[in-house]
């Protein structure tokens, strides 16, 4: 009895992650097209902006004193995530500390942050470049977003 | 808006933009001081780069205004000011990116557009305005923060 409705639990399971996977979800025949370009442009920024968001968290988790200064810029690329996929989900940010980061050890995160800024921005002027009209001016405007945080970091 | 509409309008906002920094530059000193010489060369290069695309696309380069009815009273004013002119010469470059498929075109749409983002966010900066940043540079109404 328990171990059949471990099954049933598990087979439910399957199916409701099987339904979350877009590759393999079988309901409307017309989403599973090809991707086109644009659907893989705006994927690529996702996958970026949560690539961008990741590297802030992980700052954040363990110097929460930054956070004034990085919070924002994180908050810019939470905001970026949600224009190229609406859908997307972005947990809360850190709460500032009292805790203080020396100043060394503050240069050299923000050195690492602004090199990958600097290559988002370079990599989103490119895309901008050969994108439609209408993607081409949101990757541009996240190309120079980008590049205004790493001016500043 | 047509490439050259949007070329045109460009290089008239970069001639304001190369005469506001001569103005506001007399407000600051020390490291604005730098920094309004640094946006100065970077608008004259851009308005240099202008003409002879606005020529390339069929239409006669405007010519600056003698002068332009802007005053800076002082330190505060220019910062505004410098911060304005940036956000506003933005939404132009963005608007050249979204109206061309010329990819060189598109190249210095997006290379404008940078550079003027990078110059508010650090006005903002040197002002204490904060965020210093926009999410969403050259679309206020995207980068209208709930």
């Amino acid at each position: 009895m328990l171990a059949s409705r471990r099954q049933v639990l598990v087979g439910a399971a399957v199916v409701l992650a099987s339904g979350c996977d877009p590759g393999r979800d079988p309901a409307p025949p017309t989403a599973r097209a090809t991707p086109t370009p644009t659907d893989r442009l705006l994927a690529a920024a996702a996958a970026r902006e949560r690539s961008l968001l990741a590297a802030y968290d992980e700052v954040l988790a363990r110097h929460p004193d930054l956070a004034v200064r990085l919070s924002p810029y994180r908050a810019d690329h939470a905001a970026h995530l949600l224009a190229v996929e609406p859908a997307a989900v972005v947990s809360a940010t850190v709460a500032p500390s009292a805790r203080r980061t020396p100043p060394r050890e503050q240069a050299r995160l923000r050195a690492r942050l602004r090199a990958l800024e600097e290559q988002a921005a370079e990599t989103y002027a490119r895309a901008a470049a050969g994108a439609p009209p209408g993607h081409a001016t949101l990757l541009a405007s996240l190309a120079a977003c980008e590049a205004s945080h790493a001016e500043l970091l | 808006m047509t490439p050259s509409q949007v070329l045109v309008g460009l290089l008239e906002a970069e001639h304001a933009a190369v005469w506001a920094y001569g103005l506001l530059g007399a407000r600051l000193a020390d490291e604005e001081l730098e920094q309004a010489r640094a946006a100065h060369d970077a608008h004259r290069r851009s308005r240099d780069a202008l003409v002879p695309l606005v020529r390339d696309a069929g239409k006669e380069p405007p010519a600056p205004p003698v002068a332009y009815d802007v005053r800076v009273a002082d330190r505060a004013q220019a910062l505004a000011l410098a911060v304005d002119l940036e956000d506003g010469l933005a939404v132009r470059w963005r608007d050249l990116v979204g109206a061309t498929e010329d990819v060189a075109l598109r190249r210095l749409g997006v290379s404008g557009l940078t550079g003027c983002a990078a110059r508010a966010a650090r006005w903002r900066s040197l002002a204490g305005v904060r965020p210093t940043t926009v999410a969403f540079p050259g679309d206020p109404d995207r980068s209208a923060r709930p």
